[in-house]
């Protein structure tokens, strides 16, 4: 498969199903969320960075990129990235991709072809 | 070396193979990739993938899996050949095998063992 991006989103611990279900109604179909902890804030804001949870989760979705705009942007409203601390997402452009497709779906896609 | 000898190497045009595995398929994975294709920097970490089950009648249907993240950087030549033979060894061509992708690394360092020939 080709025409196919990778969205990253990073979001403090406990925020992913919110995205993910965000992104499922936008029609994705599947996510992968691992942990990571994030450095930095505490750093820079002192005490204040205690409202920032170290603790991330960061979630990828392969998306085609006809769906790239609506997804990223369905993702940034509900992972609420335009508010301070909440997080980062970013897009990564795929050369390459390859899953198993079932049978039923490729016969549908030769039959729209 | 003292620090005045340290330079930053030439930094390598490469490419980064993910693969979203179901749990228990990387370490054979990471094994076959060193004996035969002699591949010795691969990552694995553990992640939770959420998805629709194949059959197009329970599509509404979620499911949550543990899932293993394989990561391997390959030189930009070999890119494909390792692509594929991850597709087919790791059996993502087959029902709930999983995903696998591929992108370009701008910029990357080699990774190079330590010498231990002295031990």
């Amino acid at each position: 498969m080709t025409d196919a991006s990778l969205i990253t989103c990073v979001v403090q611990r406990g925020k992913a199903d919110d995205v993910v279900s965000a992104a499922r109604g936008a029609g994705v179909q599947g996510a992968t969320i691992y942990y990571g902890r994030g450095t930095g804030v505490r750093e820079r804001l002192g005490i204040l960075g205690l409202t920032v949870e170290a603790e991330k989760e960061v979630i990828t979705i392969v998306v085609a990129n006809d769906q790239l705009d609506h997804i990223f942007e369905k993702i940034y409203l509900a992972a609420e990235i335009d508010t301070p601390g909440m997080g980062v997402m970013y897009v990564t452009a795929l050369e390459k991709l390859a899953t198993y497709v079932p049978e039923e779906i490729l016969q549908k896609l030769e039959r729209q072809a | 070396m003292t620090m005045s000898e340290r330079a930053m190497p030439k930094l390598l045009r490469m490419k980064l193979i993910s693969a979203i595995l179901p749990k228990g398929v990387s370490h054979e994975m990471i094994r076959k990739l060193r004996e035969e294709k002699n591949i010795l920097n691969a990552n694995m970490n553990y992640a939770r993938g959420t998805g629709k089950l194949t059959p197009l009648k329970y599509r509404e249907k979620v499911v949550e899996r543990e899932k293993e993240i394989l990561t391997v950087v390959v030189d930009e030549e070999r890119g494909d050949e390792i692509f594929e033979y991850i597709y087919i060894e790791a059996d993502i061509n087959k029902p709930h095998g999983g995903l696998i992708y591929m992108h370009s690394l701008m910029q990357a360092t080699e990774y190079i063992l330590p010498d231990l020939s002295e031990e």
